[in-house]
């Protein structure tokens, strides 16, 4: 069954200790913001980006990671693991048609494997498209 | 005032603007979600109280236009985060509504169809919706699309692997969704590169020939906006 990806998305126990860091966080929508101050500033006058950044990078927080490009060396390293992966796709694929070919299935049930793999085995024709 | 309570302030301060219909500030919400910061995990649960699919009905006012609803059916849809429940209902109501205007809400609509579904995954409408999905990932390069589409080929290869032995060691991953997951992965989708690691995770194979894990420092937040409307189609 699909229905089972959301089933199985349960949270670990690493994450539910996350949650718990997250609980002194009093979050109330229907407090005043008209009155509400932060650092002596009218909240309602913060430009938004500012609201936004501190949020992400409050002052005695560790800041994030910075997002840092890829070198030549690591992009070259994933476009040769890319490469290898569609290889053996095709691959894969020629040693599937040749089992088919020598083990036919009845038609109606072959037909629906064929829809089902044509689906799942499009990004190969979407690059022609 | 402290950090927390600076934090706390801010956070409701957003909470209230997507209440009021606020783009930028769902926008963020939906941008950021995937840090996990536990302040933000928390705004949206509380968000999910408050804006439910009654709120969303009984918009009559027009509060939630259509980039309001799609990013907060992304939201709902809690694929950024495993600490974010995925409020399903919530995300059908939203992409219902500006199913007209965008086109990706068909896909996602079919998305929805499949997490709910109790057939087998051969089942007709199954493979209608896995259709739309492919139309959505190979026409409009939907990077969502194609997210899903490796997840439901990797659930599938996991209960596949568990009906012929459940004891046997996972040596090696589906390549289909490796490659449905090489386009996302090479636009730094966060969804995508946090998957494929959970999949490298899940090999029971020495290391050297387990395939690399994506760093996050890949991660571009900026294909998390990827709505489409069709006026711009």
């Amino acid at each position: 069954m699909i229905g089972l990806c959301a089933t199985t998305q349960i949270i670990s126990w690493d994450q539910e200790t996350k949650l718990w860091d997250g609980v002194p966080f009093d979050i109330n929508f229907s407090q005043d913001f008209s009155v509400a101050c932060i650092d002596g500033r009218a909240l309602t006058g913060i430009p938004m980006d500012e609201v936004f950044r501190a949020l992400l990078n409050p002052l005695s927080a560790p800041a994030l990671s910075p997002v840092l490009p890829l070198s030549f060396e690591e992009q070259e390293r994933s476009r040769m693991f890319w490469a290898d992966i569609e290889k053996q796709e095709k691959k894969e694929r020629k040693r599937k048609l040749k089992w088919k070919r020598k083990h036919p299935k009845p038609s109606s049930l072959e037909e629906a494997e064929k829809n089902f793999d044509r689906i799942l085995n499009d990004l190969g024709v979407q690059e022609n498209e | 005032m402290n950090d927390i309570s600076k934090i706390s302030m801010m956070c409701s301060f957003i909470g209230y603007l997507i209440l009021s219909g606020n783009v930028s500030a769902i926008k963020f919400l939906y941008g950021t979600a995937w840090r996990e910061h536990p302040a933000l995990i928390k705004t949206i649960d509380e968000l999910q109280r408050h804006l439910t699919t009654a709120e969303i009905l009984g918009d009559t006012r027009g509060i939630y236009g259509m980039e309001f609803l799609y990013h907060w059916g992304m939201v709902c849809l809690g694929e950024l985060s495993p600490l974010i429940f995925k409020d399903l209902k919530a995300a059908r109501v939203c992409f219902e509504k500006i199913k007209p205007s965008v086109p990706q809400a068909e896909a996602r609509l079919a998305y929805i169809e499949l997490l709910e579904s109790t057939e087998p995954a051969k089942d007709y409408h199954n493979i209608c919706c896995l259709e739309e999905l492919r139309k959505c990932a190979s026409k409009q390069r939907d990077l969502f699309s194609m997210i899903v589409l490796a997840k439901i080929c990797f659930y599938s290869f996991l209960e596949e692997q568990q009906q012929r032995n459940p004891d046997a060691p996972i040596i090696e991953l589906p390549l289909k969704a490796m490659r449905l997951l090489e386009y996302p992965i090479q636009q730094g989708h966060p969804v995508a590169i946090r998957f494929w690691n959970d999949m490298v995770n899940c090999l029971e194979c020495p290391p050297e020939i387990r395939p690399p894990y994506c760093a996050e420092k890949s991660i571009c937040q900026q294909v998390l906006y990827d709505l489409k409307s069709s006026a711009s189609m």
